[in-house]
């Protein structure tokens, strides 16, 4: 039961923080914390209704942080945000398309996808979404989320507590397991960020020799593989690319003029 | 995608250093491109 008491004796306190922390993009988990938080509340030892206000309370203030980053650094964030992923490729890209798809709703479900989570609020921002808008949608996924975990929490409160038990049972051992599946997926997404990025890196040409050879009257084909909401935030294109989604990669390269040099740029 | 399409068969692919940013902070030429697909978003 350390678990439980150490939730019980600084309560709301830790909802607010792990929740706040999750959201700004720490890796912090704000469901487990939910769960404690609404097993307690069955027993009688929390006030689900302040915690659930102090959960989402935390979500809009960081999701606030970030979406008004994005609106006021535009692309810039969203490119960090690619950068620190462990999953520079499509990271910010699926999120993109979700949120062109979906509009205003993905906030909705944002919280319960990991890859979403983060990135949405900025989008947000970098798309132009108001800030009535924004709050109305990002607190009613608020309430969805840490309603959900909290009420998962009240309904399962005695087999929580009988987990909780049999981890305190197992103790250490549990916890060196976790540990190590979690540093074995970390590492493993490690190495293939590494090669991915040693891939990328290999035949990259810079701006100032693509301009050279495209005033140089050379055959090239310059490809646009932005991401619709990021080009259209830009704007602009280096003339003459082509603007291509990746997905319609397959299916249109026969368009792409075997006999050039291909170069393709994202943001 | 510079991978996927060396698997399709398109060899001679060369990622642009920087990206469109990196072509931007050089003062290179561009020209407007409009997205159709953006508008009812936000």
């Amino acid at each position: 039961m350390e678990g439980l008491d150490f939730v019980v004796r600084h309560g709301y306190l830790i909802v607010f923080a792990v929740v706040l922390g999750e959201q700004l993009g720490l890796p912090l988990l704000g469901a487990p914390v939910l769960l404690g938080a609404g097993a307690l509340s069955a027993t009688g030892r929390f006030f689900a209704p302040t915690a659930l206000g102090l959960a989402m309370l935390a979500c809009l203030v960081g999701d606030s942080v970030w979406f008004q980053l994005g609106r006021r650094r535009g692309a810039s964030v969203l490119s960090f945000l690619c950068k620190i992923s462990l999953e520079p490729d499509s990271c910010v890209r699926r999120t993109e398309d979700t949120f062109a798809r979906h509009g205003a709703r993905v906030l909705l479900v944002a919280k319960f996808v990991p890859g979403l989570n983060t990135v949405t609020p900025p989008l947000a921002g970098v798309v132009g979404m108001p800030v009535a808008r924004f709050v109305r949608f990002d607190a009613m996924g608020a309430f969805l989320w840490a309603g959900m975990y909290l009420g998962l929490g009240y309904l399962f409160s005695s087999q929580l507590e009988m987990v909780a038990m049999g981890m305190a049972t197992l103790g250490r051992g549990a916890g060196v397991v976790v540990a190590v599946v979690v540093g074995l997926y970390l590492g493993w997404k490690v190495v293939q960020r590494q090669r991915f990025l040693r891939q990328h890196r290999l035949a990259r040409i810079t701006p100032e020799e693509l301009m050279a050879r495209m005033t140089g009257g050379e055959p090239l084909v310059v490809v646009d593989l932005r991401s619709d909401i990021h080009a259209g935030v830009d704007g602009t294109r280096i003339p003459g690319a082509l603007h291509l989604h990746p997905d319609e990669l397959a299916a249109r390269h026969q368009d792409i003029p075997r006999d050039r040099e291909i170069v393709l740029y994202c943001s | 995608v510079a991978l996927r399409l060396r698997r399709l068969g398109i060899v001679r692919v060369r990622p642009l250093l920087g990206g469109i940013d990196g072509w931007h902070a050089k003062g290179f030429p561009v020209e407007p491109l409009v997205v159709a697909s953006l508008s009812g978003v936000a």
